[in-house]
């Protein structure tokens, strides 16, 4: 500890203000989270004090739990959710901006009422933010209500518990009870996410597909497909003889699922490499493996292998997930993500 | 990575807020009602301020009510 506090002097001392503003930043690029946490933290301390403290608690609290959210879904694609949140406070407003606006103001208050304050705020985020690009083309209102209510749940399930529960109890549970067209599609969407395809997935290859025909305002069977995708995934999660491959018009996967230990033990990690390729001579633009429990490590290798084995292979992304089964169990698992796709922002040639 | 705005308003704040937007005077007369139950909105039950064809609409703090605010703003994004 002393030879590396001497380091820090000497470091200092020689880089004199630069060397604090590294030291800054080495701070914030690895222990960042963190750092806001002390910071929601300190606030909280000092939150009844007065408006200013309870605001900048208020506004740290929210960026922090959409930050910690964001990021394990940036991980999966930037474009998913691609909006930090930044709270306005205000004081005043002229009426014809106001009106022109179309948005909200939210009375955040510091009283049990907050979580209520929250998840309206969280829910607005969402609105706003997730998959914009696609959304655009559904017109199934309560298809896009689902879609961002489930992810409401997922980025509140990754933070605040609390303000999960009073999401379920007062928000949720009255619409699933009361619109049995909502109720359907979040049914469907539930399912898939209990088997790590909600992400990953779905939402990813909704995203991923459309970047290559961002040029158009309005696709008119999109819709349909993201409806087909859906039913194939629910399928795929349902089905004891699973159909691997998803070969649709704006979207073409392939699944591939490492269980199977007396498989490995008899034909080898080779053998699931050389099923990815055939996937993708197939015409699947990715491949997502599978795996859970022991098998984490096996679809890593795999993954790896293939990556450096077959040039089609542009990108490899890792995820994570908690598996629940239909008996309600839970297991850890992974999701691979093997994509052919090497510069995403391209558009199709036929559309330039 | 884009910035994303919420506005809010601190209960401190709401007065002046309602001031500014001329209608202080017709909820403190039990005049202002919420968009979605009807009852009459008070400084303290307010919940969400939003605009709404023309106007300045209000939304309370009953849950079913926020719920619908939250629809309404789908419904609204569907439109265009």
């Amino acid at each position: 500890m002393d030879k590396l506090m001497g380091a820090i002097t000497d470091f200092l001392v020689l880089y004199g203000g630069w060397g604090i503003v590294a030291i800054m930043i080495i701070l914030v690029l690895f222990f960042g989270d963190r750092l806001f946490t002390s910071v929601e933290r300190f606030w909280a301390v000092f939150r009844h004090l007065s408006s200013f403290t309870f605001k900048r608690y208020t506004s740290t609290r929210l960026s922090n739990q959409i930050l910690h959210a964001t990021k394990s879904i940036g991980s999966i694609d930037n474009d998913i959710l691609p909006y930090r949140v930044k709270i306005k406070w205000v004081k005043s407003e002229k009426t014809d901006s106001f009106l022109k606006s179309g948005q909200i103001i939210v009375k955040i208050s510091d009283d049990d009422d907050i979580n209520k304050s929250f998840v309206l705020a969280i829910t607005e985020y969402v609105r706003q933010g997730l998959i914009r690009s696609v959304k655009r083309h559904l017109r199934d209102e309560p298809l896009v209500q689902a879609i961002d209510l489930c992810t409401v749940g997922k980025v509140l399930s990754q933070a605040y518990i609390e303000s999960l529960s009073y999401f379920e109890k007062s928000f949720l549970n009255d619409l699933l009870k009361n619109d049995e067209h909502f109720l359907k599609h979040f049914e469907l969407l539930r399912k898939i996410d209990y088997n790590g395809l909600y992400l990953p997935v779905f939402l990813n290859e909704l995203s991923k597909s459309l970047r290559r025909y961002d040029g158009r305002y309005f696709i008119e069977d999109f819709e349909k497909e993201a409806k087909a995708f859906l039913g194939y995934l629910v399928g795929f999660c349902s089905d004891k003889h699973k159909k691997l491959n998803y070969n649709g018009k704006y979207i073409h996967i392939s699944f591939g699922l490492i269980a199977n230990s007396s498989f490995i033990f008899k034909h080898g990690r080779d053998a699931y490499v050389e099923k990815v390729r055939a996937s993708l001579s197939r015409g699947a633009q990715t491949v997502y493996l599978f795996g859970w429990e022991d098998k984490i490590k096996t679809v890593k290798q795999i993954a790896e292998r293939t990556a450096r084995t077959d040039l089609r292979i542009k990108k490899v992304r890792i995820h994570y997930y908690r598996h629940v089964f239909e008996d309600h169990s839970t297991a850890r698992a992974i999701c691979a993500e093997l994509s052919t796709i090497e510069n995403e922002n391209l558009r199709e040639p036929d559309l330039l | 990575m884009r910035d994303n705005q919420l506005k809010a308003v601190h209960p401190s704040d709401l007065k002046s807020l309602l001031k500014s937007l001329g209608i202080y005077n017709s909820v403190c007369d039990n005049k202002e009602t919420c968009f979605f139950c009807h009852n009459v909105i008070a400084e303290d039950t307010i919940s969400a301020v939003f605009p709404f064809e023309n106007s300045v609409c209000f939304c309370c703090g009953n849950p079913s009510c926020c719920n619908t605010l939250i629809d309404l703003e789908s419904e609204e994004d569907d439109c265009g």
